[in-house]
C-alpha cells in the first residue's frame, strides 16, 4: 500500500521522537527497533522502512533540529542585522536551547554521532553538510557587508566551527551551573576570541605561512631531491664505466 | 584578544598576579630608596609610588570589568579618602559592565523570563541606552503600548564577585592605609551581591514609589511578569541625566529647584521611610521637563531602624547648640556594641564628632546654603571624612551611620557641581 509524502513524513518524526524517549530512558544500547517502532504505532518491519539501523534515527534527530534551528535563527527579528558574531552566537544558543528538552538523549548520543567512525561516516556527512551551510551562509553575509576579510579557506573556517560546536555541547552537557549559564559565558566570551581571529585574518594567514613553508621546504627538498637524481644520471654511465671498465681489465 | 575579559579564574587570577607582583615591585623599589631619601623627597617619592600604584591596579581592573569594575566604582565613593592619585585612575573606571551584544541580550531574556523578546514585547531595542550595575538597560515597547526600560545582568556575574573581591584585595596591599579598605572591601561585596539581586530591587522600588508618591519626584513602575532574577523591567522615564542636564546650562533657579527636589527626597526618605536611595551617582538623577525628577537605579538600598533614624535626626540640633553631653549620648548610640574604649580615646572620639558637626551645622545656619558662596564647604567635608576613617580603628562605628553619611556627603558634593542654593532647615533635624 502506498502511503503519502505527508503521512512519512509524519511517521518519521514519530520514530524518532519515540527513539528519543526510548533512548533517555534506557540507553542507546539498552532501546530496540523494536520497542520503538511500537511506541510510534508502526508494525514491527515498517520502521526498518525509514531507518535501517537505531544511530540512523539518532544522526536524523540531529539533522532535523540543525534544519530547524537554522529556520529559528533566521525568524529572529533584525537578524539580518546582526553582525557575524552575533549571527553565530544566535545559532549556537539557539542549538543549545533546542537540545534542552531532550538534554539526556543528547548526552547519551551526542559523543557517539559527533565522532561516529568509518561505518556511521556516511551517516555524519549530510549532518556536517548542513552545519558547514549555516556557518558558510552567516560568513558569506559578513564578507558581503564588508565586515571580514573574504576567506579563502572557508571550508576549513567552518570546519573550525564545527569542532568548536562539538566542544561547545561536550561542555554544555557536563555543565552544571544555573541556567547553564557557564556555557552562554563561555560562548560569549570565546567568540570574542574567534573573532579576534577571523577579523585579524590570522587563518587566511596562517595559510599564506604554511604555503610559504611549503614553496620554501618542499621546493628546497624538491630542488635537493632532483639534484640527487640528477647525480644519479650522472652516476649511472660512470657506474656502466666503471663495469665497462671492469670488462675492460677482464 | 584586544577586548576579551580573562574568563577563568584563574586568568583572572594571573591577570591580578601579575598586578600584585608589579605592585609589590614598585614598594619595593620604594622601601629600598627610602633611607636614603630627605624626608621631602620621601614624601614625593611616596606619592609617585601611589601614582604608579594605581595605575597599575587599574588597568589590571580594566582587564577584569565586571564585578571588579563596579567595585572600583565604589571605591571610588569612598575617593575622598584614597589619595588624589588613585582617585583619577578610578575616575575613568566608572560605569562600564561588561558588553551583553544583541544575541547575548535575547538569551538572556530568554533564559530568565521563558520566551525571547520578540514574544513577549511589542518591540525590543538589542542595543542598550545605558549602563547599569553589572548590565545594561534596553529600551522595549509592552505589548500594551507602555515603553520600558528593561534591565539585564551578564550572566554569572553573581558568580564572580566574591573571587573578584578576593583578588582586589591581593592586589591593593601596596595601597596607602590597606588595612582600614578591609571592611570596605566586605561592604563592597555586601553590596555588589546587593546589587545583583534584581527581586530585592523590584521591591524597593515599589516601597518608594508608593512611599514618596506625593513628591516631585517620579520613580518608574515595575512590570513583575517581566521581571525575574537576572532581568528588571520598569517603565520608562524620560529626562536628563543630570550631569548631561547642568551641560546644557540651565539657569540658578533652575538648579536651585532640582537640588531642593533631591534634598527633600531624601529627607522624606530617611524620616518617612526609614530608608534611602544611597547611590547618588549623578545618573540615576533623570531631571524632567517640568523640573521634577526620576529617580532610577535602586540597586542600592539601605532601610534603618527607627531609633537609629530618631538619633540621627538630632544631630543637627546638636551640633548647632548641644553641649559635650548631647555628644556622650550620640556618641553612645552610633557606635556599634563594642568593649568600652580608655577615657583619652572617647575624648578624641568626641573631638571628632564634635569637629564634624560643626561642620554639619553651617548647613543649618542660613535659611539656604548657597554652595556657591561656601567653596571651602566640601574640601573641609573631605578632610573630615578622612579623620572620621582613620577613628574607625578606635570605634566600631554603627555602619548604619557610616553608610548614611556616605550618601549625605554624596549628595553634597552633588549640589556643590550644581552651584545651589539649598534649605536643609526640615521640621525633622532642625528645630529652632
Amino acid at each position: 500500500m502506498k502511503i503519502s509524502e505527508d503521512r512519512k513524513r509524519e511517521n518519521r518524526g514519530r520514530i524518532i521522537r519515540s527513539a528519543v524517549d526510548a533512548m533517555t530512558e534506557k540507553g542507546v544500547k539498552g532501546a530496540t527497533m523494536r520497542e520503538i517502532a511500537r511506541a510510534a504505532e508502526l508494525g514491527d518491519a515498517t520502521i526498518y522502512n525509514y531507518f535501517p539501523t537505531k544511530e540512523a534515527i539518532i544522526h536524523a534527530y540531529y539533522e532535523d533540529l540543525l534544519a530547524d534551528c537554522a529556520e529559528r535563527v533566521k525568524a529572529i527579528p533584525d537578524f539580518a542585522d546582526y553582525d557575524l558574531r552575533e549571527q553565530l552566537q544566535a545559532f549556537f544558543d539557539t542549538l543549545l536551547e533546542a537540545f534542552l528538552p531532550d538534554r539526556e538523549f543528547v548526552a547519551n548520543t551526542f559523543g557517539t554521532m559527533a565522532f561516529s567512525l568509518t561505518a556511521d561516516y556516511q551517516l555524519l556527512r549530510p549532518l556536517r553538510a548542513r552545519f558547514f551551510r549555516v556557518v558558510a551562509d552567516m560568513f558569506e553575509g559578513a564578507v558581503a557587508a564588508g565586515e571580514i576579510p573574504e576567506q579563502a579557506f572557508q571550508e576549513l573556517t567552518c570546519q573550525c566551527f564545527w569542532d568548536y560546536f562539538i566542544g561547545m555541547v561536550h561542555y554544555w552537557i557536563h555543565d552544571r551551573s544555573e541556567h547553564f549559564q557557564n556555557t552562554t559565558v563561555l560562548i560569549d566570551k570565546s567568540l570574542d576570541l574567534a573573532m579576534g581571529f577571523i577579523r585579524a585574518d590570522i587563518l587566511n594567514k596562517a595559510m599564506d605561512m604554511a604555503s610559504f613553508f611549503f614553496r620554501n621546504h618542499i621546493m628546497s627538498r624538491l630542488d635537493m631531491f632532483r639534484d640527487r637524481m640528477d647525480a644519479l644520471q650522472v652516476k649511472k654511465p660512470s657506474v656502466g664505466g666503471r663495469r665497462g671498465r671492469r670488462h675492460s681489465e677482464k | 584578544m584586544a577586548d576579551g575579559i580573562p574568563k577563568s579564574k584563574w586568568e583572572r587570577g594571573a591577570c591580578v598576579g601579575k598586578t600584585a607582583t608589579g605592585l609589590g615591585a614598585k614598594a619595593l623599589a620604594y622601601l629600598s630608596r627610602k633611607p636614603f631619601l630627605t624626608h621631602e623627597k620621601r614624601a614625593q617619592a611616596r606619592k609617585s609610588l601611589d601614582q604608579e600604584s594605581a595605575a597599575l591596579l587599574f588597568r589590571s581592573l580594566g582587564m577584569l570589568r565586571g564585578a571588579a569594575l563596579k567595585a572600583a566604582q565604589f571605591l571610588s565613593l569612598e575617593t575622598d579618602l584614597l589619595p588624589p592619585e588613585i582617585t583619577q585612575e578610578l575616575g575613568k573606571a566608572c560605569h562600564q559592565a561588561p558588553p551583553i551584544n544583541r544575541a547575548l541580550a535575547r538569551k538572556i531574556v530568554g533564559t530568565a523570563l521563558g520566551r525571547p523578546p520578540e514574544e513577549l514585547f511589542a518591540s525590543f531595542d538589542g542595543v542598550a541606552f545605558a549602563a547599569a550595575s553589572l548590565g545594561q538597560v534596553h529600551r522595549a515597547v509592552a505589548r500594551d503600548g507602555q515603553v520600558l526600560a528593561v534591565k539585564l545582568q551578564y550572566p554569572g556575574i553573581r558568580e564572580t564577585i566574591e573571587s573578584d573581591i578576593r583578588l582586589l584585595r591581593a592586589a591593593a596591599w601596596t595601597l596607602p592605609d590597606h588595612r582600614l579598605l578591609d571592611p570596605v572591601f566586605e561592604e563592597i561585596q555586601a553590596r555588589l551581591l546587593e546589587e545583583v539581586d534584581y527581586r530585592r530591587e523590584m521591591e524597593n522600588m515599589a516601597f518608594f514609589r508608593e512611599g514618596l508618591a506625593p513628591d516631585p519626584v517620579i520613580i518608574p513602575a515595575c512590570r513583575p511578569e517581566f521581571c525575574a532574577d537576572t532581568v528588571l523591567a520598569a517603565q520608562y522615564l524620560d529626562g536628563m541625566p543630570l550631569t548631561d542636564w547642568l551641560d546644557t546650562g540651565p539657569g540658578q533657579q533652575q538648579r536651585d529647584r532640582v537640588a531642593q527636589t533631591i534634598q527633600d527626597i531624601f529627607v522624606s526618605g530617611l524620616y518617612r521611610l526609614h530608608g534611602i536611595h544611597a547611590d547618588p551617582n549623578p545618573g540615576n538623577f533623570l531631571v524632567r521637563r517640568d523640573l521634577s525628577v526620576g529617580l532610577v537605579d535602586f540597586g542600592c538600598v539601605k532601610h534603618f531602624d527607627p531609633q537609629f533614624v530618631e538619633l540621627y535626626g538630632r544631630l543637627a540640633a546638636t551640633a548647632l547648640h548641644g553641649g559635650k553631653n548631647d555628644y556622650l549620648s550620640l556618641l553612645a548610640g552610633f557606635q556599634g556594641d563594642c568593649p568600652q574604649a580608655s577615657p583619652d580615646i572617647t575624648q578624641r572620639l568626641i573631638e571628632e564628632l564634635q569637629a564634624t558637626g560643626a561642620w554639619i551645622a553651617r548647613l543649618y545656619r542660613q535659611e539656604t546654603f548657597d554652595f556657591r558662596d561656601n567653596p571651602d564647604f566640601i574640601p573641609a567635608g573631605k578632610r573630615r571624612m578622612a579623620a572620621a576613617f582613620k577613628m574607625r580603628q578606635y570605634m566600631n562605628v554603627n555602619p548604619h551611620f557610616i553608610f548614611l553619611h556616605r550618601t549625605r556627603y554624596g549628595l553634597l558634593r552633588l549640589f556643590e557641581r550644581m552651584g545651589a542654593r539649598v534649605g536643609f532647615r526640615n521640621p525633622y533635624e532642625y528645630r529652632p
